[in-house]
């Protein structure tokens, strides 16, 4: 964005602040349906940041207000600084990587890039300077002169990205940008993405229904669920310490326990779940826990340990019957049902590895106590 | 990279040949070909033969061959030059392109609003736009007659808020024959604007708004490209007979002023001189298709010709 666009009063303030976007209480409703629900964030400057969620959850109606395409119904959104609410959308300084790029079809890929430049009017020799160098930037030079309907989707995608970047924008939407990519493609490309991010600095917002590709690129990730913000933290805490069941579950596989607590030492309490007692220690920062309370846990599939024997100086035991072996190749995994309670358990496939187990196997498991994840009620 | 679809197109042609199958494309084509050939491509002839002929004196279409009818449209008479030709020419290419223009003006705003009613409302509106031509062509021109005329309550009302001065009427005038001709041709410019409008991918107006274009360079650079095709045709349906139409310029204008499509009336009619009208006919159609190639040519080539 050019320093022109900036408001005279932002700059005078002691030291520009430190979030790119601000967001208190945003609400808005599609008639019945309640898109956003008191929804609020900060986003950091040169941020990786992820929203993730199921589709419905509000992530993209989020993502358009930002944008300005859509206007809330009630809240504030601070965009570096500045009251955004009051700026209509071409003036924004954000640009979006639409999720069906949306690339003029009648403009030939460098007029397609040079749009943003063109509509703000620079001179043709500095548009042509930052559209060449951009082009560069994301390998598309060679297609200059192409139209959009004569490219491949992955070559789509970066003449997007090229479009939306060379405005130079505060913040930088992305709406699903990987979304109607294959797999491979889409594995290189979030490397790619996340590297471009890193280069230039820029705060990008990127919205995702694909827990793996904002685990694997972002600095922080909001879950969304019903528009509301379910958690908010960087990757590994989200993963291992998932506040609710949903986002434990949206963002990879679990088992859950639940049962009353039954003891209560410290940091540690019993619980007298499906599968047996189980002991677990938490963090004494974590809410106060009441003997008889019924509380659910949580647990990493890899962090279900099997074996045939007994484990030694372990407390969490507690037998299981092999139902079915997936072989996946680094890994395996396994599902069991130890009682009643289906259970899944994943078993990488190291050399050092030191069993495999097959189908109606009568095994046993056994889960450390730290692994255990105190899921907050819904 | 996709396969150009033309050479996909090209080849499956080609095989059909091969195989010997070319008397299918002839039996499904023939019957067209054939009524265009007797209808059409003969008359046409022979109407650019006529227009190289002279007129006898009772009206007999005779040798030697001439230039002479050509050189009488473009004003070059026995007597020196005379514009009535020429301005007659000019005068309803002005009509035509006024129409259009005015049709275009008006018919804009309603595609769009049109197209952005719900499901039913639609239906309503669309069969609202074509509900005159329920109405004959020539008592919906009378009707006009009759409220431009200086007794009417609209010229009245006018005249009573100082719009018009005491006495006169609308009736007959330019303004009436615009009204008339942009009521007439209006739904043929509706609707295929309409059929454009309703296709529009709207990503691409978000799309223009997120890269800092302002409303009006959101129109220009992400819809209106969008809408060409609907726009030339309505274009081309509005302006083509417009520019011949003739009996509202009649009626409305009362009868003083010669067009295009009387000039040829009167002379394959009264005047019985058919190398002339022969003539103004060709030049006529040479502008128009003239008209036709040039947007055809600058038209960008994904667009497919006329429609």
């Amino acid at each position: 964005m050019t320093t022109s666009n900036q408001r005279p009063e932002a700059r005078t303030a002691t030291e520009p602040p430190a979030w790119a976007i601000e967001i208190e209480g945003l609400e808005r409703s599609y008639g019945e349906v309640q898109a956003l629900r008191q929804v609020s964030l900060s986003i950091r400057k040169g941020e990786f940041f992820s929203l993730l969620g199921p589709s419905g959850c509000g992530k993209t109606t989020l993502l358009r207000l930002i944008a300005g395409l859509e206007l809330p119904d009630a809240g504030r959104l601070l965009i570096g600084g500045r009251d955004a609410l009051t700026i209509p959308a071409h003036q924004r300084p954000v640009n979006t990587v639409f999720q069906s790029y949306a690339l003029f079809p009648h403009l030939n890929i460098r007029d397609n890039v040079a749009f943003g430049l063109k509509m703000k009017k620079l001179p043709p020799t500095e548009i042509k300077q930052r559209v060449d160098r951009i082009m560069e930037l994301v390998a598309i030079q060679d297609l200059a002169e192409r139209r959009p309907a004569q490219i491949s989707g992955g070559q789509k995608q970066r003449v997007a990205l090229a479009r939306a970047v060379v405005n130079e924008p505060e913040v930088l939407l992305l709406d699903e940008p990987l979304g109607a990519l294959d797999l491979k493609l889409r594995k290189q490309l979030q490397v790619e993405l996340h590297q471009l991010q890193r280069r230039l600095g820029i705060t990008f917002v990127h919205v995702t229904h694909d827990q793996d590709e904002a685990l694997m690129m972002s600095d922080r990730i909001a879950v969304m669920k019903d528009g509301r913000i379910e958690q908010l933290d960087v990757g590994q805490r989200l993963y291992e310490q998932p506040r609710t069941k949903f986002v434990a579950q949206f963002l990879g596989s679990c088992n859950l326990f639940a049962g009353p607590v039954i003891q209560l030492n410290g940091s540690s309490a019993i619980v007298e779940t499906e599968v047996g007692r189980l002991t677990l220690s938490f963090p004494a920062s974590v809410r106060r826990l009441t003997i008889g309370q019924k509380i659910t846990l949580a647990l990493r599939p890899e962090n279900l340990h099997l074996a045939y024997e007994a484990f030694p100086g372990c407390g969490n035991v507690f037998p299981a019957k092999v139902e079915a072996v997936i072989y996946g190749g680094a890994e395996t995994q396994y599902r069991l049902v130890a009682g009643q309670l289906p259970l899944q358990a994943t078993v990488l496939n190291s050399r050092m590895a030191n069993q495999t187990f097959k189908e109606g196997d009568e095994i046993r498991c056994a889960i450390a106590e730290e692994a255990l994840i105190l899921l907050e009620d819904e | 990279m996709n396969a150009d679809p033309q050479t996909n197109d090209r080849s499956l042609t080609g095989a059909l040949t091969r195989n010997g199958h070319w008397w299918r494309s002839a039996l499904t084509s023939g019957p067209g070909l054939a009524w265009l050939t007797a209808f059409l491509l003969i008359p046409l002839l022979a109407i650019v033969t006529i227009s190289f002929l002279t007129r006898g004196e009772y009206g007999e279409i005779e040798r030697p061959f001439t230039f002479d009818n050509y050189q009488r449209l473009l004003g070059f008479g026995l007597l020196g030059f005379d514009p009535l030709y020429p301005t007659i020419l000019v005068r309803s290419l002005i009509l035509g392109l006024t129409t259009a223009g005015l049709c275009l003006f008006a018919a804009l705003p309603l595609a769009f609003f049109i197209a952005r009613l719900p499901g039913g409302w639609k239906t309503a509106a669309l069969i609202l736009v074509v509900v005159p031509f329920w109405t004959n062509l020539l008592i919906r021109t009378y009707a006009w007659q009759i409220l431009f005329s200086s007794e009417s309550w609209l010229c009245r009302t006018a005249q009573a808020l100082g719009w018009l001065s005491p006495g006169t009427a609308l009736y007959p005038g330019f303004l009436a024959v615009l009204v008339g001709m942009v009521c007439d041709f209006l739904p043929f410019m509706v609707l295929p604007l309409y059929a454009s409008v309703e296709k529009i991918d709207w990503t691409l107006a978000e799309a223009a708004v997120d890269l800092g274009a302002n409303p009006w360079q959101v129109f220009r650079h992400a819809l209106l490209p969008q809408i060409i095709p609907g726009l030339s045709a309505g274009w081309v349906l509005v302006f083509l007979p417009a520019t011949g139409q003739f009996v509202i310029p009649d009626l409305l204008g009362g009868a003083k002023t010669t067009m295009l499509g009387n000039l040829i009336q009167q002379q394959f009619g009264p005047s019985r001189d058919w190398p002339f009208g022969a003539a103004i006919s060709f030049v006529a159609l040479l502008l128009v298709v003239g008209g036709l190639w040039l947007r055809a040519r600058n038209a960008p080539e994904k667009d497919g010709g006329l429609m």
